[in-house]
């Protein structure tokens, strides 16, 4: 298999409070590759939506490095490219067409309108919706649909321009187990026809088990296939992570 | 720990020799079981004890006996299926350590907890298929025991669910309290 499509090594974020730092991150390394479907576990605070900011380009880490298809996201001294998430990654948006009366077809295309005709759009739009079940809310509005409906839709939206990376913060929100666990199959088959790389951060751990990958974080840490080596001793130091300024 | 009564109850659902038993409970409930070689005994003893019935089938070059039960097993199967349940102990050495260790000890078991969680994490990335589509539980052809497979499996993925957020905050506070001791 080639490099990675996502690599992060020993990647740090700490927030300050005054004097006080918090490692919301702390030595984080993982890799996605091509076609695999990531799920990281982690309770609120554990730091997921900070490590997928980090992926999307919004965020950037304070120690190590994060590597798309091979080149680093964030060369040295330069800042987070805010709003500028790389066009081969998605972002799930969870907010909804402004126009309320906007049909979903519609919705799905507005990302493609800058690069290609409307009819085009369309079509792709079509084949977005149908990727995540959704066709036949092409003509629906957002006020009739359900929070499950609602999410196949973003997702559509999300992945129209065909990303190598899909990201989703909590992508089962509010959604009860069956809705739940229809949503994590299609996100799987998602991954595993278009060979587009996927990484949700979700905050059960059983919302995790449809992936490829399991890793969990918690209090900045991640555990998971890439992570320690078994029985491996790391050294810890004590009052290395949240010491004060 | 009643690897007997898991051998046997697979033998009454069908007939089978030692290998193909062993290769059944695995299958099965593997992750229930620790000890590779518990299955050999278990079919000895039950056959010793007239619960299970031995036949050997040989062939031109090999000797194979097969397991099946008798009346009496099935007795004891169906007696210990109904006998009331105790409650489950919580018997895990790390979680006594985390109980019983000096601040000395913290940094060591941090590691400890980070090692378990990693391998319950193995485990659950080999699980990671057993979702099952809510309208097969409801199919009335389904055979209970496919149901209850599916079930043992869910209870794992819950076991290990549970384990690892138990392990998570064992973490967190023995991390805090030595941050704290450092200050």
């Amino acid at each position: 298999m080639s490099a990675p499509l996502l690599a992060f090594d020993r990647v740090g974020r700490t927030h300050r409070r005054g004097f006080v730092e918090i490692a919301v991150l702390d030595d984080v390394t993982f890799e996605i590759n091509e076609g695999e479907f990531a799920a990281i576990a982690g309770r609120q605070a554990s730091g997921k939506t900070t490590l997928l900011r980090i992926a999307a380009g919004l965020d950037a880490p304070d120690r190590g490095t994060v590597r798309f298809r091979g080149r680093d996201l964030f060369p040295e001294g330069r800042p987070p490219r805010l709003g500028g998430i790389p066009r081969s990654i998605g972002w799930m948006q969870r907010s909804g067409p402004q126009i309320s009366s906007m049909r979903m077809y519609d919705y799905v295309a507005v990302p493609l309108l800058e690069e290609v005709s409307y009819r085009a759009a369309c079509h792709r739009a079509m084949k977005a919706l149908e990727m995540f079940g959704a066709d036949d809310l092409a003509e629906a509005v957002w006020d009739e649909m359900s929070d499950a409906q609602r999410t196949q839709v973003v997702l559509a939206r999300a992945t129209v321009r065909e990303p190598a990376l899909l990201l989703a913060d909590d992508p089962t929100a509010g959604l009860n187990v069956h809705d739940r666990e229809i949503l994590l199959g299609l996100l799987r088959r998602a991954a595993e026809t278009t060979g587009m790389a996927t990484l949700i951060a979700v905050p059960e751990i059983a919302d995790m088990l449809r992936s490829h990958k399991v890793m969990t974080l918690s209090d900045g840490e991640l555990m998971g296939e890439s992570r320690h080596k078994l029985g491996q001793v790391v050294d810890f130091r004590p009052g290395r992570r949240h010491g004060s300024a | 720990m009643s690897v007997r009564q898991a051998v046997l109850g697979l033998v009454i659902e069908r007939p089978g020799y030692g290998y193909e038993l062993d290769a059944r409970m695995t299958e099965r409930i593997g992750s229930w079981r620790h000890s590779g070689t518990a299955v050999y005994p278990a079919l000895l003893r039950l056959a010793q004890d007239g619960s299970l019935r031995e036949r050997v089938e040989r062939s031109a070059h090999d000797r194979v006996v097969w397991y099946e039960a008798t009346e009496k097993g099935r007795t004891e199967f169906k007696a210990w299926l109904r006998r009331p349940p105790s409650l489950l102990p919580l018997r895990d050495d790390l979680h006594i350590k985390i109980a019983l260790a000096d601040s000395d000890d913290l940094a060591f078991l941090i590691e400890q907890t980070r090692a378990q969680e990693q391998l319950c994490l193995d485990r659950l990335g080999r699980l990671t298929d057993a979702g099952i589509e809510p309208e097969q539980l409801m199919d009335p052809n389904v055979q209970w025991r496919s149901i209850g497979h599916v079930w043992l499996k869910r209870t794992e993925v819950a076991h290990l669910t549970a384990t690892i957020e138990s392990l998570q905050e064992a973490r967190m506070l023995m991390k805090a309290h030595l941050r704290r001791r450092a200050r």
